[in-house]
């Protein structure tokens, strides 16, 4: 695996990295931007289709780790929104693991990190899109700004986003998913993807 | 791998993000490597609105920069705040960006059971829809009366009165009323025909004597209240403390007086009696405003301190110097009425005894005493005229409605109560009974039906017998996640309201606007009234195509518009506070029977109650137990703001206070946690052990709020005990329909483990 410098991840003469961490890392942020977004048909038919399994296979493959069972064998589709209400929306007293990776660094909301996260996105000439009715740092908002660096080839920028803001949030809440998930299902993959992750950016 | 693949199958799924531009940073530095721009380094913006976390309705300055809200602080011309604001109000941003909110609306899983706790999304229109289907089933099956609607807060316009008034129901219950002061109200009317109104119309500036009978000012903190009371405390004003708790209050009183639990009325009796027997009352005004000195001379005769002070376990001559001490300051001297008044069943005739002795000193309606609060001028927006009208009342009351005969059956409790009030807690039973007739829907906005209604084994089990239940509110308390549809409401600083209209010295009215917009799908609740009543088939009352249309409209009738008023926040009109201001325009302030204030109420005794107020002795508990005294913590509002980290670090649970005596006597000590058991076998807790002087050896006292029992509850969940829980009795006011709470009884049962919880300040560092 390379090494990152973070303050300089590009490096003066272009990436210091391989095509297969990039190819890892946009495999990831396929996987965090496709589970946690409110789930609909696009995740049903991902988890039909078998692509979420052979996606998190290869994935495990190219990283060393020992792929989930879970995209091969989901529980049912009810249950996995059940589920993720459960783990990410709303229930008494509250969710053990809200999907907003500003909460990973902030005491609340909208804080310091969302406002960081927001100036970094517009350096990179990306910003909210107005009819996205969440907020702008939900893990699955930020794994697409990942994926569209890397689209772009811009593999520096996306690994300090994935370093600075995605894994902060899976370091502090993979175990808490995984605790309190009646299903099983997020929280064998958010361990999973915490796993990925650290591999893929190690410095985070 | 392909890369493609995968952005092929994150085809679907984008939609987050949007590219602005191709003039990209090159590269992106270290985020963490940067300090964070101060949010007041920026634009800000200052938005003018008013407070949502208590009932006082204070105005605010909303600072805003960057889309979000960052700072509340009180607003300088508005009489509520006068430019400062409590903890709450300042903690009440970290409401809005509280991780926890509801998000979008939820739907129960088809074979779930209420009360498990398993939803799925869904949108607005699904949502909507599913509860217009089933409140026009119900309808069809039941009639419209079947649907009931609690509600509290400023919101509660949309779903305690327009709504159900469209929709055709007399089933509405307000917390406020018949579990806060309904008695004080309705002994007002039937004493001086006037309510007291949300902003208690005492005239604190210009008093000298103030007499406090278990009101706990600067526990349960009023803005301007306290701020009035502390300003009168500094101008000299002498203060008397009726309680039996050293309260906050008592601890700034020239005379404490701790009073046996539930015999009030008997110190009022007696103090009435020293003010006629001894000639202390102010004789021209009696003359000239009231009816009945006569009745109540005779009445009083027997009420003397010493038949008093056994009762009360108070000093005779304790009682008699009061007495003279507020006759010697009369008028400018006031026994406030207070503001929870439910307390032992016979609340209406208490308060009515307190407003005579008001009355015998010659204060009510003069400078120093009770001024008169006048609502504001606006009018109604001019929508088709409602089938029933709105009779659910609120702080200022309840309204005493249904003396008509409407077409639609009366309210299921319709004849308990001599106000023809609606008392929340008394719609229960017709959800398991089906008597008089089925209450087979409920829509709850506001209200947390485990916290504020007592028997709350009751409650659940009337909510599994209902059809319908939906809950609206902002976070996922444990009622809510009982509901069949649960509608997310936007938070006060990102929705507008109804205009409040607030009864004052000098009345006034406050615009409620957005600061920022809502977020996620959550949406403000005259959005989700008139969406629901679209598709209910009441467009005629939803005329308005949106709020801002419907409060232009409401304000031209007093020559403004939204866009002044956005600007005003506030708009203060003139008074008539004293009866000098009526009687230059030759008014009658008085709306009673009589047209005077009624020492004698021949409408109580033409309905079979006593015409003038009668001791009644309050009902003693089992063996070695206390009462359950109860309270409120200034920086929480009710059970609502127990998830607030911020307002928990100043005050994050609950403990039992007891005499020290009685403590020992039970081998515990400060610290020790006991369970608390009443008097039916309920049991709470555990809770921690405060012994102290400051309380009688007859009583408890807890402050009211906490013991959530969620289990994921992060911040709130098992911090302390709840006095609700431990309220399975109830002693009803046939007169008001208030239910007195003060009649449980507690054991302390030692041996309950301390809880093993995350520090606070460790939760708040999470912040989930």
């Amino acid at each position: 695996m390379e090494v990152l410098d973070p303050l300089d991840p590009m490096g003066p003469h272009g990436p210091i990295y391989g095509e297969r961490t990039a190819d890892a890392l946009s495999a990831a942020c396929q996987i965090v931007a496709a589970l946690y977004r409110s789930p609909g048909e696009g995740l049903r038919d991902d988890l039909a289709s078998g692509r979420l399994g052979k996606i998190s296979d290869a994935l495990a493959h190219d990283t060393g780790l020992d792929a989930p069972r879970g995209p091969h064998a989901p529980p049912d589709f009810d249950t996995l929104r059940s589920s993720y209400v459960s783990l990410f929306v709303s229930r008494v007293g509250g969710v053990p693991a809200p999907p907003y990776v500003g909460l990973a660094r902030d005491v609340e909301l909208m804080g310091p990190t969302v406002q960081r996260l927001r100036s970094d996105l517009e350096a990179l000439g990306l910003r909210p899109n107005p009819q996205w009715r969440e907020l702008p740092d939900h893990l699955a908002a930020v794994a697409e700004a990942v994926e569209l660096l890397l689209e772009r080839n811009r593999v520096g920028a996306a690994l300090a986003l994935t370093s600075t803001y995605l894994c902060a949030w899976f370091v502090r809440f993979a175990d808490a998913v995984a605790a309190a998930d009646d299903s099983g299902f997020y929280g064998e993959m958010s361990r999973f993807l915490r796993s990925v992750l650290k591999e893929v950016a190690p410095r985070a | 791998m392909k890369r493609r693949e995968f952005l092929k199958l994150s085809a679907a799924s984008v939609g987050a993000l949007m590219v602005a531009s191709e003039t990209q940073a090159l590269k992106l530095p270290n985020p963490l490597a940067r300090a964070p721009k101060a949010w007041y380094d920026g634009e800000v913006s200052t938005v003018l609105t008013y407070c949502e976390n208590c009932f006082w309705k204070c105005g605010v300055r909303a600072s805003v920069a960057d889309g979000r809200v960052w700072k509340v602080d009180g607003y300088a011309k508005n009489p509520k705040s006068r430019g400062r604001l409590c903890p709450r109000g300042q903690g009440a941003v970290a409401q809005t960006y509280d991780p926890d909110r509801l998000k979008r609306p939820l739907i129960r899983m088809e074979g779930s059971e209420r009360g498990e706790g398993k939803y799925r999304e869904a949108t607005w229109d699904e949502a909507l829809s599913v509860i217009a289907s089933g409140m026009l089933a119900i309808k069809e099956r039941y009639g419209s009366e079947s649907m009931a609607f609690f509600a509290h807060g400023s919101g509660d316009t949309w779903f305690g009165d327009y709504l159900p008034a469209a929709w055709a129901t007399p089933n509405v219950g307000k917390p406020s009323v018949s579990l806060c002061t309904g008695p004080r109200e309705t002994a007002a009317q039937w004493t001086f025909g006037r309510g007291i109104g949300g902003h208690e119309p005492i005239d604190w500036e210009n008093t000298d004597y103030i007499v406090l009978v278990g009101h706990h000012i600067g526990e349960d903190t009023h803005n301007t209240q306290l701020q009035d009371f502390s300003l009168a405390l500094k101008r000299g004003a002498k203060l008397v403390v009726v309680d039996p708790r050293f309260s906050v209050a008592a601890s700034k009183a020239d005379r404490w007086l701790p009073i046996k639990p539930g015999t009030d009325t008997a110190l009022l009796l007696a103090w009435l009696n020293v003010l006629v027997t001894e000639g202390l009352y102010d004789k021209a005004y009696v003359e000239r405003y009231t009816v009945g000195i006569e009745e109540l001379t005779a009445h009083v005769q027997p009420f003397t301190p010493e038949w008093a002070a056994p009762i009360t376990d108070l000093d005779p001559d304790a009682i008699r110097a009061v007495a003279r001490e507020l006759a010697a300051h009369a008028p400018r001297a006031v026994v406030p009425p207070g503001r929870h008044t439910v307390w032992y069943g016979n609340d209406t005739q208490r308060m009515r005894a307190l407003y005579l002795v008001n009355t015998l000193l010659g204060n009510y309606g003069v400078e120093g005493g009770f001024y008169f609060a006048q609502p504001p001028y606006i009018e109604k927006y001019p929508h088709a005229a409602f089938p029933l009208e709105p009779s659910s009342g609120g702080c200022s009351g309840a309204s005493g409605g249904e003396t008509i005969d409407t077409g639609y059956r009366a309210s299921v409790d319709h004849g308990k109560f001599f106000a023809k009030t609606t008392a929340v807690q008394e719609l229960i039973p017709a959800m398991i009974s089906g008597e008089p007739y089925r209450i087979a829907g409920l829509i709850a906005y506001g209200v947390n039906l485990f916290h504020s209604i007592p028997n709350v084994a009751r409650t659940q089990e009337a909510l599994k017998k209902l059809d319908l239940y939906v809950a609206i509110d902002v976070l996922p308390m444990d009622h809510v996640m009982w509901a069949d549809v649960i509608l997310p409401e936007a938070t006060y600083l990102e929705r507008y309201d109804d205009l409040v209209e607030i009864a004052h010295k000098t009345p006034f009215i406050e615009l409620r606007q957005p600061a920022v917009e809502p977020l996620w799908d959550t949406k403000p609740g005259w959005w989700i009234a008139r969406e629901l009543g679209l598709r209910l088939g009441l467009e005629k009352y939803f005329d308005w195509p949106d709020i801002e249309t419907y409060l232009d409209k409401r304000l031209s009738t007093i020559g403004s518009s939204l866009a002044k008023a956005k600007q005003a926040g506030t708009l203060v009109q003139r008074g008539r506070p004293y009866l000098s201001d009526w009687e230059q325009r030759n008014l009658d302030p008085f709306g009673t029977p009589s047209g005077k204030i009624e020492l004698y109420s021949q409408s109580f005794a033409d309905a079979g109650f006593d015409p003038m107020p009668v001791y009644e002795a309050p009902e003693e508990g089992p063996a070695g137990s206390y009462r359950l005294l109860y309270g409120r913590s200034p920086v929480h509002t009710f059970a609502k703001t127990q998830n607030n980290w911020v307002l928990m670090e100043m005050h994050g649970d609950n403990a039992v206070w007891i005499h020290t005596a009685e403590a020992a006597s039970l081998g515990l000590k400060s610290g020790d946690y006991v369970w608390l058991e009443n008097q039916d076998g309920v049991r709470d807790g555990p809770i921690a052990v405060f012994a102290t002087e400051r309380l009688r050896r007859d009583c408890v006292y807890m402050v009211h709020g906490f013991g959530h029992r969620a289990a994921d509850m992060k911040i709130a969940n098992a911090r302390g005990a709840s006095d609700t829980a431990l309220m399975s009795r109830y002693r009803l006011d046939p007169i008001s329909g208030g239910a007195g709470l003060r009649v449980n009884f507690v054991k302390l049962v030692p041996g309950a483990p301390r809880p093993r919880l995350p520090r606070l300040t460790k939760l708040a560092e999470r912040s989930v």
